[in-house]
Protein backbone atom coordinates (compact mmCIF):
# COMPACT_ATOMS: atom_id res chain seq x y z
CA UNK A 1 0.00 0.00 0.00
CA UNK A 2 1.11 3.03 -0.99
CA UNK A 3 1.74 6.22 1.64
CA UNK A 4 -0.71 8.24 -0.20
CA UNK A 5 -3.47 5.50 0.52
CA UNK A 6 -2.21 4.63 3.57
CA UNK A 7 -2.71 8.26 4.85
CA UNK A 8 -5.89 8.70 3.02
CA UNK A 9 -7.39 5.41 4.78
CA UNK A 10 -6.24 6.91 8.24
CA UNK A 11 -7.83 9.94 7.73
CA UNK A 12 -11.32 7.91 6.67
CA UNK A 13 -10.82 6.30 9.89
CA UNK A 14 -10.12 8.88 12.70
CA UNK A 15 -12.52 11.95 11.01
CA UNK A 16 -15.48 9.58 11.89
CA UNK A 17 -16.56 9.80 15.61
CA UNK A 18 -16.21 6.04 16.83
CA UNK A 19 -17.68 4.60 19.69
CA UNK A 20 -21.01 6.70 20.24
CA UNK A 21 -22.99 4.01 21.90
CA UNK A 22 -20.86 2.67 24.25
CA UNK A 23 -19.83 6.15 25.24
CA UNK A 24 -23.52 7.19 25.51
CA UNK A 25 -24.08 3.70 27.80
CA UNK A 26 -20.88 4.70 29.39
CA UNK A 27 -22.30 8.00 30.35
CA UNK A 28 -24.96 6.38 31.97
CA UNK A 29 -23.40 4.19 33.46
CA UNK A 30 -20.78 6.58 35.07
CA UNK A 31 -23.01 9.35 35.75
CA UNK A 32 -25.49 7.05 37.72
CA UNK A 33 -22.66 5.64 39.95
CA UNK A 34 -21.02 9.34 40.62
CA UNK A 35 -24.98 10.54 41.91
CA UNK A 36 -25.32 7.62 43.87
CA UNK A 37 -22.54 8.51 45.64
CA UNK A 38 -22.39 12.77 45.75
CA UNK A 39 -26.26 11.62 47.15
CA UNK A 40 -24.62 9.24 49.56
CA UNK A 41 -21.81 11.44 50.66
CA UNK A 42 -24.04 14.45 51.20
CA UNK A 43 -24.60 13.82 55.16
CA UNK A 44 -20.94 12.99 55.82
CA UNK A 45 -19.43 15.86 53.54
CA UNK A 46 -18.33 17.94 56.69
CA UNK A 47 -17.01 15.04 57.93
CA UNK A 48 -15.05 13.43 55.37
CA UNK A 49 -14.07 16.89 53.36
CA UNK A 50 -14.55 20.23 55.55
CA UNK A 51 -11.27 21.73 56.66
CA UNK A 52 -12.93 22.64 59.72
CA UNK A 53 -14.81 19.97 60.92
CA UNK A 54 -13.31 16.93 58.74
CA UNK A 55 -11.68 14.27 60.28
CA UNK A 56 -8.21 14.68 58.69
CA UNK A 57 -6.75 18.22 58.54
CA UNK A 58 -5.45 19.11 54.99
CA UNK A 59 -2.17 20.09 56.14
CA UNK A 60 -1.88 16.17 56.24
CA UNK A 61 -2.73 15.91 52.76
CA UNK A 62 0.96 15.41 50.87
CA UNK A 63 0.33 17.27 47.46
CA UNK A 64 3.38 19.57 45.59
CA UNK A 65 0.93 20.90 43.38
CA UNK A 66 0.63 24.86 44.44
CA UNK A 67 -2.82 25.31 42.31
CA UNK A 68 -3.99 22.39 44.86
CA UNK A 69 -2.91 23.43 47.33
CA UNK A 70 -4.59 26.90 47.44
CA UNK A 71 -7.39 25.08 45.80
CA UNK A 72 -7.78 22.95 49.09
CA UNK A 73 -7.83 26.44 51.07
CA UNK A 74 -11.33 26.99 49.98
CA UNK A 75 -13.04 24.02 51.99
CA UNK A 76 -12.37 26.15 54.56
CA UNK A 77 -15.46 27.58 54.00
CA UNK A 78 -18.96 25.37 54.37
CA UNK A 79 -20.75 27.43 51.58
CA UNK A 80 -18.01 26.15 49.04
CA UNK A 81 -18.05 22.52 50.12
CA UNK A 82 -22.07 22.80 49.84
CA UNK A 83 -21.84 24.05 46.43
CA UNK A 84 -19.30 21.72 45.19
CA UNK A 85 -20.74 18.73 46.05
CA UNK A 86 -24.31 20.29 44.93
CA UNK A 87 -23.00 21.39 41.72
CA UNK A 88 -21.36 17.51 41.49
CA UNK A 89 -24.93 16.76 42.19
CA UNK A 90 -26.66 18.33 39.52
CA UNK A 91 -23.81 17.66 37.12
CA UNK A 92 -24.29 14.21 37.43
CA UNK A 93 -27.55 13.94 36.98
CA UNK A 94 -27.34 16.35 33.96
CA UNK A 95 -24.74 13.87 32.67
CA UNK A 96 -26.55 10.84 33.26
CA UNK A 97 -29.46 12.09 31.29
CA UNK A 98 -27.66 13.60 28.52
CA UNK A 99 -28.68 17.16 28.83
CA UNK A 100 -26.20 19.98 28.46
CA UNK A 101 -24.00 17.18 28.18
CA UNK A 102 -20.89 19.06 27.85
CA UNK A 103 -20.82 21.69 30.33
CA UNK A 104 -22.60 18.88 32.80
CA UNK A 105 -18.97 16.39 31.74
CA UNK A 106 -16.97 19.80 32.71
CA UNK A 107 -18.86 20.33 36.30
CA UNK A 108 -18.40 16.73 37.36
CA UNK A 109 -15.14 16.40 36.57
CA UNK A 110 -14.07 19.85 38.21
CA UNK A 111 -16.28 18.60 41.48
CA UNK A 112 -14.91 15.38 41.61
CA UNK A 113 -11.42 16.52 40.98
CA UNK A 114 -11.83 18.78 44.20
CA UNK A 115 -13.26 16.45 46.25
CA UNK A 116 -10.49 13.10 45.44
CA UNK A 117 -7.94 16.33 45.74
CA UNK A 118 -9.28 16.97 49.03
CA UNK A 119 -9.77 13.24 50.54
CA UNK A 120 -8.24 10.76 48.33
CA UNK A 121 -8.70 7.88 50.10
CA UNK A 122 -12.44 7.54 51.17
CA UNK A 123 -13.32 5.72 47.24
CA UNK A 124 -11.64 2.89 46.52
CA UNK A 125 -9.20 2.50 43.22
CA UNK A 126 -11.82 3.11 40.88
CA UNK A 127 -11.86 7.03 41.91
CA UNK A 128 -8.26 7.13 39.69
CA UNK A 129 -9.32 6.05 36.73
CA UNK A 130 -13.08 7.59 36.92
CA UNK A 131 -11.18 11.26 37.58
CA UNK A 132 -8.47 10.50 34.57
CA UNK A 133 -11.07 8.91 32.07
CA UNK A 134 -13.64 12.01 32.72
CA UNK A 135 -10.78 14.02 31.72
CA UNK A 136 -9.89 11.93 28.61
CA UNK A 137 -13.64 11.54 27.39
CA UNK A 138 -14.18 15.68 27.84
CA UNK A 139 -12.80 15.89 24.22
CA UNK A 140 -15.73 13.03 23.56
CA UNK A 141 -19.27 13.50 22.13
CA UNK A 142 -21.22 11.16 24.76
CA UNK A 143 -25.05 12.53 23.94
CA UNK A 144 -25.08 10.67 20.38
CA UNK A 145 -27.39 8.26 21.72
CA UNK A 146 -29.98 8.16 24.56
CA UNK A 147 -29.87 11.55 25.69
CA UNK A 148 -32.25 14.84 26.44
CA UNK A 149 -29.83 16.74 23.95
CA UNK A 150 -30.45 14.52 21.28
CA UNK A 151 -34.21 14.57 21.67
CA UNK A 152 -34.29 18.36 21.89
CA UNK A 153 -32.27 18.67 18.62
CA UNK A 154 -33.80 16.34 16.96
CA UNK A 155 -37.65 18.22 18.13
CA UNK A 156 -35.82 21.07 16.57
CA UNK A 157 -34.97 19.65 13.58
CA UNK A 158 -31.27 20.63 13.86
CA UNK A 159 -28.51 18.91 12.30
CA UNK A 160 -25.14 20.07 12.95
CA UNK A 161 -22.34 19.53 11.01
CA UNK A 162 -20.12 17.04 11.74
CA UNK A 163 -16.76 18.70 12.35
CA UNK A 164 -13.93 16.40 11.23
CA UNK A 165 -11.27 18.06 13.91
CA UNK A 166 -13.85 17.39 16.04
CA UNK A 167 -13.81 13.69 15.36
CA UNK A 168 -10.51 13.66 15.36
CA UNK A 169 -9.76 14.93 19.00
CA UNK A 170 -12.92 12.49 20.02
CA UNK A 171 -11.05 9.66 18.99
CA UNK A 172 -8.09 10.28 20.77
CA UNK A 173 -10.17 10.99 23.91
CA UNK A 174 -11.27 7.04 23.44
CA UNK A 175 -8.13 5.87 22.28
CA UNK A 176 -7.06 7.97 25.70
CA UNK A 177 -9.16 6.30 27.80
CA UNK A 178 -9.00 2.68 26.73
CA UNK A 179 -5.07 2.84 27.07
CA UNK A 180 -5.49 4.00 30.32
CA UNK A 181 -7.96 1.13 31.03
CA UNK A 182 -5.36 -1.53 29.76
CA UNK A 183 -2.47 0.35 31.74
CA UNK A 184 -4.56 -0.54 34.96
CA UNK A 185 -4.55 -4.56 34.16
CA UNK A 186 -0.71 -4.30 32.64
CA UNK A 187 0.44 -2.22 35.96
CA UNK A 188 -1.37 -3.71 37.97
CA UNK A 189 0.16 -7.00 36.95
CA UNK A 190 3.67 -6.01 36.48
CA UNK A 191 3.67 -4.94 40.54
CA UNK A 192 2.01 -8.54 41.05
CA UNK A 193 4.93 -10.11 39.55
CA UNK A 194 7.24 -8.20 41.89
CA UNK A 195 5.29 -9.26 45.01
CA UNK A 196 6.98 -12.56 46.33
CA UNK A 197 3.38 -13.60 47.55
CA UNK A 198 1.85 -13.35 44.32
CA UNK A 199 4.86 -15.17 42.80
CA UNK A 200 4.42 -17.61 45.42
CA UNK A 201 0.97 -17.70 44.77
CA UNK A 202 0.00 -17.20 48.36
CA UNK A 203 -1.27 -13.46 48.25
CA UNK A 204 -4.84 -14.62 48.50
CA UNK A 205 -3.91 -17.03 51.48
CA UNK A 206 -2.46 -13.94 53.11
CA UNK A 207 -5.24 -11.37 52.09
CA UNK A 208 -8.13 -13.84 53.88
CA UNK A 209 -6.86 -12.23 57.06
CA UNK A 210 -7.69 -9.02 56.71
CA UNK A 211 -11.28 -8.82 57.87
CA UNK A 212 -12.68 -5.78 56.02
CA UNK A 213 -11.60 -7.46 52.96
CA UNK A 214 -13.09 -10.87 53.48
CA UNK A 215 -16.96 -10.33 53.53
CA UNK A 216 -18.52 -13.99 52.56
CA UNK A 217 -16.94 -16.27 55.45
CA UNK A 218 -17.28 -19.81 53.62
CA UNK A 219 -14.69 -17.96 50.83
CA UNK A 220 -12.35 -16.60 53.32
CA UNK A 221 -12.43 -20.39 55.33
CA UNK A 222 -11.48 -21.92 51.70
CA UNK A 223 -8.62 -19.02 50.91
CA UNK A 224 -7.31 -20.32 54.69
CA UNK A 225 -7.73 -24.20 54.76
CA UNK A 226 -6.91 -24.93 51.04
CA UNK A 227 -3.57 -23.21 50.32
CA UNK A 228 -4.05 -24.44 46.82
CA UNK A 229 -7.15 -22.48 45.96
CA UNK A 230 -5.34 -19.31 46.80
CA UNK A 231 -2.54 -20.76 44.17
CA UNK A 232 -4.71 -21.34 41.61
CA UNK A 233 -6.90 -18.09 41.95
CA UNK A 234 -3.87 -15.82 42.76
CA UNK A 235 -1.85 -17.53 39.34
CA UNK A 236 -5.64 -17.11 37.61
CA UNK A 237 -5.93 -13.45 38.36
CA UNK A 238 -2.21 -12.90 37.09
CA UNK A 239 -2.98 -14.07 33.96
CA UNK A 240 -5.87 -12.37 33.41
CA UNK A 241 -4.27 -9.03 34.06
CA UNK A 242 -1.55 -10.37 31.72
CA UNK A 243 -3.57 -11.39 28.46
CA UNK A 244 -6.69 -9.04 28.72
CA UNK A 245 -4.96 -6.10 26.90
CA UNK A 246 -4.44 -9.08 23.86
CA UNK A 247 -7.34 -10.73 24.07
CA UNK A 248 -9.97 -7.80 24.04
CA UNK A 249 -8.69 -6.84 20.58
CA UNK A 250 -9.47 -10.11 19.07
CA UNK A 251 -13.21 -10.59 18.17
CA UNK A 252 -12.95 -14.14 18.96
CA UNK A 253 -11.72 -14.15 22.32
CA UNK A 254 -13.36 -10.50 23.32
CA UNK A 255 -16.49 -12.00 24.67
CA UNK A 256 -14.80 -14.35 26.80
CA UNK A 257 -12.55 -11.92 28.55
CA UNK A 258 -15.07 -9.86 29.16
CA UNK A 259 -17.03 -12.54 31.09
CA UNK A 260 -14.01 -13.27 32.77
CA UNK A 261 -13.78 -9.49 33.83
CA UNK A 262 -16.92 -9.29 34.63
CA UNK A 263 -17.25 -12.52 36.65
CA UNK A 264 -13.43 -11.24 38.32
CA UNK A 265 -15.19 -7.56 39.49
CA UNK A 266 -18.02 -9.18 40.50
CA UNK A 267 -16.13 -11.19 42.84
CA UNK A 268 -14.04 -7.82 44.18
CA UNK A 269 -17.39 -6.69 44.90
CA UNK A 270 -18.65 -9.37 46.72
CA UNK A 271 -16.01 -10.40 48.54
CA UNK A 272 -13.55 -7.58 48.94
CA UNK A 273 -16.73 -5.41 49.19
CA UNK A 274 -14.86 -2.68 46.52
CA UNK A 275 -17.95 -2.41 45.02
CA UNK A 276 -17.71 1.31 43.39
CA UNK A 277 -13.90 0.30 41.48
CA UNK A 278 -16.07 -3.12 40.64
CA UNK A 279 -19.06 -1.18 39.14
CA UNK A 280 -17.06 1.42 37.68
CA UNK A 281 -14.40 -1.74 35.99
CA UNK A 282 -17.35 -3.43 34.52
CA UNK A 283 -19.10 -0.53 33.01
CA UNK A 284 -15.83 0.36 31.54
CA UNK A 285 -16.44 -2.81 29.03
CA UNK A 286 -18.64 -1.55 26.93
CA UNK A 287 -16.20 0.35 25.47
CA UNK A 288 -14.79 -2.49 23.62
CA UNK A 289 -17.89 -3.17 21.42
CA UNK A 290 -17.84 -1.45 18.42
CA UNK A 291 -20.98 0.92 17.50
CA UNK A 292 -21.86 -1.70 14.76
CA UNK A 293 -21.60 -4.83 17.26
CA UNK A 294 -24.26 -2.80 19.63
CA UNK A 295 -26.51 -2.21 16.81
CA UNK A 296 -26.48 -5.91 15.73
CA UNK A 297 -27.32 -6.48 19.18
CA UNK A 298 -30.49 -3.75 19.39
CA UNK A 299 -32.06 -5.14 16.01
CA UNK A 300 -31.50 -9.24 17.60
CA UNK A 301 -32.96 -7.56 21.00
CA UNK A 302 -35.63 -5.93 19.10
CA UNK A 303 -37.01 -8.99 17.45
CA UNK A 304 -36.69 -11.47 20.35
CA UNK A 305 -38.68 -9.08 22.50
CA UNK A 306 -40.88 -7.20 20.05
CA UNK A 307 -41.38 -10.24 17.72
CA UNK A 308 -41.50 -10.83 14.10
CA UNK A 309 -42.06 -7.49 11.75
CA UNK A 310 -46.15 -7.33 10.66
CA UNK A 311 -46.10 -7.22 7.09
CA UNK A 312 -48.31 -4.21 5.90
CA UNK A 313 -52.18 -5.76 5.03
CA UNK A 314 -52.58 -6.63 1.56
CA UNK A 315 -54.66 -3.65 0.07
CA UNK B 1 -3.30 17.00 -1.24
CA UNK B 2 -6.19 19.53 -0.46
CA UNK B 3 -5.38 22.00 2.60
CA UNK B 4 -8.17 20.57 4.39
CA UNK B 5 -6.31 17.16 4.61
CA UNK B 6 -3.07 18.11 5.49
CA UNK B 7 -4.56 20.14 8.37
CA UNK B 8 -6.14 17.17 9.79
CA UNK B 9 -2.87 15.15 8.85
CA UNK B 10 -0.97 17.66 11.23
CA UNK B 11 -3.65 17.62 13.90
CA UNK B 12 -3.92 13.54 13.88
CA UNK B 13 -0.29 13.40 14.21
CA UNK B 14 0.08 15.91 17.21
CA UNK B 15 -2.46 13.71 19.41
CA UNK B 16 -0.79 10.45 18.80
CA UNK B 17 2.51 12.65 19.65
CA UNK B 18 0.78 13.76 22.90
CA UNK B 19 -0.85 10.47 23.41
CA UNK B 20 2.54 8.77 23.33
CA UNK B 21 4.31 11.14 25.32
CA UNK B 22 1.09 11.27 27.80
CA UNK B 23 1.65 7.71 28.70
CA UNK B 24 5.52 7.31 28.46
CA UNK B 25 5.29 9.84 31.25
CA UNK B 26 2.78 7.09 33.17
CA UNK B 27 5.22 4.31 32.18
CA UNK B 28 8.19 6.55 33.24
CA UNK B 29 6.72 7.43 36.86
CA UNK B 30 5.50 3.80 37.51
CA UNK B 31 8.88 2.71 36.37
CA UNK B 32 10.39 4.30 39.33
CA UNK B 33 7.99 3.24 41.89
CA UNK B 34 9.05 -0.66 40.62
CA UNK B 35 12.84 0.67 40.86
CA UNK B 36 12.65 1.28 43.94
CA UNK B 37 12.00 -2.89 44.74
CA UNK B 38 14.31 -4.16 41.77
CA UNK B 39 16.99 -1.54 41.88
CA UNK B 40 17.15 -2.12 37.30
CA UNK B 41 19.34 1.58 37.79
CA UNK B 42 20.44 3.54 40.33
CA UNK B 43 18.15 6.28 41.33
CA UNK B 44 20.83 9.06 42.67
CA UNK B 45 22.21 9.29 39.02
CA UNK B 46 21.47 12.73 37.75
CA UNK B 47 19.84 11.69 34.51
CA UNK B 48 17.44 9.06 36.27
CA UNK B 49 16.71 11.27 39.26
CA UNK B 50 15.66 14.22 36.92
CA UNK B 51 13.69 11.82 34.92
CA UNK B 52 12.05 10.82 37.99
CA UNK B 53 11.22 14.25 39.04
CA UNK B 54 10.05 15.38 35.99
CA UNK B 55 7.50 12.22 36.11
CA UNK B 56 6.35 12.87 39.12
CA UNK B 57 5.69 16.63 38.38
CA UNK B 58 4.12 15.78 35.29
CA UNK B 59 1.97 13.34 36.47
CA UNK B 60 0.77 15.18 39.55
CA UNK B 61 -1.87 16.61 40.49
CA UNK B 62 -3.92 16.06 37.17
CA UNK B 63 -2.72 12.40 36.49
CA UNK B 64 -2.07 11.03 39.66
CA UNK B 65 -2.86 7.28 39.67
CA UNK B 66 -2.16 4.08 41.53
CA UNK B 67 -3.14 0.59 40.29
CA UNK B 68 -1.23 -1.34 42.54
CA UNK B 69 -4.42 -2.53 43.82
CA UNK B 70 -3.34 -5.50 46.66
CA UNK B 71 0.09 -5.76 44.89
CA UNK B 72 3.38 -6.03 45.34
CA UNK B 73 1.67 -7.53 48.86
CA UNK B 74 -1.87 -7.54 49.83
CA UNK B 75 -3.16 -6.31 53.23
CA UNK B 76 -2.19 -9.35 55.14
CA UNK B 77 -3.28 -8.44 58.21
CA UNK B 78 -6.75 -6.89 60.49
CA UNK B 79 -6.20 -3.33 62.12
CA UNK B 80 -9.12 -3.84 64.85
CA UNK B 81 -10.01 -0.41 66.57
CA UNK B 82 -11.97 -0.87 69.73
CA UNK B 83 -13.21 2.57 71.51
CA UNK B 84 -14.76 3.27 75.04
CA UNK B 85 -15.98 6.76 76.14
CA UNK B 86 -15.77 8.31 79.65
CA UNK B 87 -17.68 10.90 81.27
CA UNK B 88 -15.63 13.38 83.85
CA UNK B 89 -16.98 14.43 87.26
CA UNK B 90 -17.80 18.26 86.42
CA UNK B 91 -16.49 19.22 90.06
CA UNK B 92 -13.37 16.55 90.68
CA UNK B 93 -12.37 16.53 87.04
CA UNK B 94 -11.78 12.93 88.04
CA UNK B 95 -12.77 9.67 85.05
CA UNK B 96 -16.74 9.21 86.66
CA UNK B 97 -17.81 6.44 84.56
CA UNK B 98 -16.01 3.96 81.46
CA UNK B 99 -17.57 2.33 78.94
CA UNK B 100 -17.25 -0.94 77.64
CA UNK B 101 -14.85 -1.28 74.44
CA UNK B 102 -16.45 -1.22 71.23
CA UNK B 103 -15.46 -2.88 68.77
CA UNK B 104 -15.39 -0.19 65.48
CA UNK B 105 -14.74 -3.37 62.85
CA UNK B 106 -17.29 -5.75 63.77
CA UNK B 107 -19.98 -2.75 63.66
CA UNK B 108 -18.34 -1.91 60.07
CA UNK B 109 -18.43 -5.02 58.76
CA UNK B 110 -22.04 -5.81 60.14
CA UNK B 111 -22.90 -2.79 58.18
CA UNK B 112 -21.07 -3.49 54.72
CA UNK B 113 -22.19 -7.26 54.84
CA UNK B 114 -25.80 -5.83 55.03
CA UNK B 115 -25.38 -3.47 52.66
CA UNK B 116 -22.16 -3.85 50.48
CA UNK B 117 -23.33 -0.34 49.24
CA UNK B 118 -23.15 1.08 52.85
CA UNK B 119 -21.76 5.20 53.66
CA UNK B 120 -19.64 2.75 56.24
CA UNK B 121 -16.98 1.84 53.01
CA UNK B 122 -16.08 5.32 52.92
CA UNK B 123 -15.12 5.12 56.42
CA UNK B 124 -13.63 1.87 56.23
CA UNK B 125 -11.25 3.22 52.99
CA UNK B 126 -10.21 5.97 55.57
CA UNK B 127 -9.23 3.52 58.58
CA UNK B 128 -5.72 3.83 58.88
CA UNK B 129 -5.21 7.49 58.07
CA UNK B 130 -6.60 8.32 61.75
CA UNK B 131 -4.10 6.03 63.33
CA UNK B 132 -1.07 6.69 61.24
CA UNK B 133 0.07 9.84 62.01
CA UNK B 134 0.38 8.67 66.13
CA UNK B 135 2.45 5.20 64.82
CA UNK B 136 5.05 7.76 63.26
CA UNK B 137 5.40 9.96 66.31
CA UNK B 138 5.73 7.45 69.18
CA UNK B 139 7.97 4.01 68.67
CA UNK B 140 7.35 0.36 69.70
CA UNK B 141 8.55 -1.30 72.80
CA UNK B 142 7.78 -4.53 72.50
CA UNK B 143 5.24 -4.46 69.96
CA UNK B 144 2.80 -2.40 72.22
CA UNK B 145 2.88 1.55 72.08
CA UNK B 146 1.18 3.71 74.86
CA UNK B 147 -0.01 7.15 74.30
CA UNK B 148 -2.22 9.32 75.52
CA UNK B 149 -3.33 12.52 74.62
CA UNK B 150 -2.84 14.51 77.52
CA UNK B 151 0.99 13.58 77.83
CA UNK B 152 1.47 15.49 73.93
CA UNK B 153 4.12 18.42 74.76
CA UNK B 154 2.68 21.22 72.79
CA UNK B 155 0.05 21.90 69.89
CA UNK B 156 1.74 20.19 67.36
CA UNK B 157 2.04 16.99 68.91
CA UNK B 158 -1.72 17.40 70.37
CA UNK B 159 -2.46 17.82 66.31
CA UNK B 160 -1.75 14.14 65.14
CA UNK B 161 -4.41 12.94 67.96
CA UNK B 162 -7.21 15.23 65.84
CA UNK B 163 -7.97 12.33 62.95
CA UNK B 164 -8.73 9.51 65.46
CA UNK B 165 -10.58 11.55 67.67
CA UNK B 166 -13.26 12.49 65.32
CA UNK B 167 -13.23 9.48 63.45
CA UNK B 168 -13.59 8.35 67.56
CA UNK B 169 -16.39 10.25 68.17
CA UNK B 170 -18.08 9.77 65.07
CA UNK B 171 -18.28 5.89 65.45
CA UNK B 172 -18.73 5.69 69.07
CA UNK B 173 -21.85 8.24 68.46
CA UNK B 174 -23.16 5.41 65.91
CA UNK B 175 -22.39 2.33 68.28
CA UNK B 176 -23.75 3.91 71.39
CA UNK B 177 -25.84 6.97 70.19
CA UNK B 178 -26.89 9.11 72.75
CA UNK B 179 -24.40 8.89 75.51
CA UNK B 180 -22.65 12.63 76.44
CA UNK B 181 -19.01 11.16 76.51
CA UNK B 182 -15.97 13.55 78.00
CA UNK B 183 -13.62 11.55 76.77
CA UNK B 184 -12.79 8.29 75.19
CA UNK B 185 -9.92 5.69 75.01
CA UNK B 186 -8.64 4.01 71.39
CA UNK B 187 -7.19 0.75 71.03
CA UNK B 188 -5.74 -0.48 67.62
CA UNK B 189 -4.87 -4.63 67.61
CA UNK B 190 -2.52 -5.39 64.82
CA UNK B 191 -2.84 -9.07 64.11
CA UNK B 192 -0.99 -10.41 61.37
CA UNK B 193 -1.89 -13.27 59.28
CA UNK B 194 -0.87 -17.19 60.22
CA UNK B 195 2.53 -17.99 57.72
CA UNK B 196 0.97 -20.66 55.46
CA UNK B 197 3.46 -23.39 56.38
CA UNK B 198 3.69 -23.08 60.06
CA UNK B 199 0.18 -22.38 60.87
CA UNK B 200 1.87 -19.47 63.30
CA UNK B 201 1.54 -15.63 63.06
CA UNK B 202 3.80 -14.29 60.73
CA UNK B 203 4.20 -11.51 63.50
CA UNK B 204 3.32 -11.29 67.13
CA UNK B 205 0.16 -8.98 67.66
CA UNK B 206 0.86 -5.51 68.14
CA UNK B 207 -1.30 -3.30 70.41
CA UNK B 208 -1.35 0.33 70.55
CA UNK B 209 -3.57 2.36 73.52
CA UNK B 210 -4.60 5.73 72.66
CA UNK B 211 -5.10 7.23 76.15
CA UNK B 212 -7.69 10.53 77.20
CA UNK B 213 -8.38 11.47 73.45
CA UNK B 214 -11.30 14.62 73.20
CA UNK B 215 -14.93 13.25 72.52
CA UNK B 216 -15.64 15.88 69.63
CA UNK B 217 -19.93 16.27 69.94
CA UNK B 218 -21.71 16.79 66.82
CA UNK B 219 -22.11 20.46 65.77
CA UNK B 220 -25.65 20.92 66.25
CA UNK B 221 -25.76 23.55 63.87
CA UNK B 222 -23.17 25.21 61.39
CA UNK B 223 -22.15 28.81 61.07
CA UNK B 224 -21.51 28.32 57.26
CA UNK B 225 -19.45 31.93 57.30
CA UNK B 226 -17.12 30.27 59.36
CA UNK B 227 -13.53 30.40 58.51
CA UNK B 228 -10.57 28.58 60.26
CA UNK B 229 -7.53 30.74 61.63
CA UNK B 230 -4.56 30.24 59.53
Amino acid sequence: MSFAALRDKWLDYITVKRKLIPLSILRIGYGSLLLAYFVMLWPERDFFFSNLDGYYPDEYISTKSRLLRSLLQAFDSYVFLDALLLIGIAGAACFTVGFLTKPAHALLYASYFLLEGRNPLIFDAGDDFVQLSLLYLLFCRMNAHFSVDRRLSERRKEREPEKEWAAVLHNFGVFAAIAQFLLIYLISDAAKVLGGMWRRGTALYYASYADFFNLIDPVTELLRSHLWISQVMSYAVMLFQLVFAALVFIKKTRPWILAAAVAFHAGIAAHFGLVYFSLIMIVFDVMFFSDEEWRAWGRKMRRRFAGPERKPAAA
Amino acid sequence: MPKKQTRLLILSIGCALALAFHFTMVLVYFFFWFNDEVELVDPERTPFRELDRFSRNYIHPLFAQDWFLFAPRPVYYTDTILLRGKTVDKETGAIAAVSDWYSVNEYMIAEIRNNRWSRMNFYRNTFSQNYDPILWNYSYKNHEIRADRAMARNEDEAKIFLPLERFGSRLLRMMDPGRPYDRMDAMVIVTYADRHDTGKPAHPTETILIENLEFIPERADRDVFRRAPR
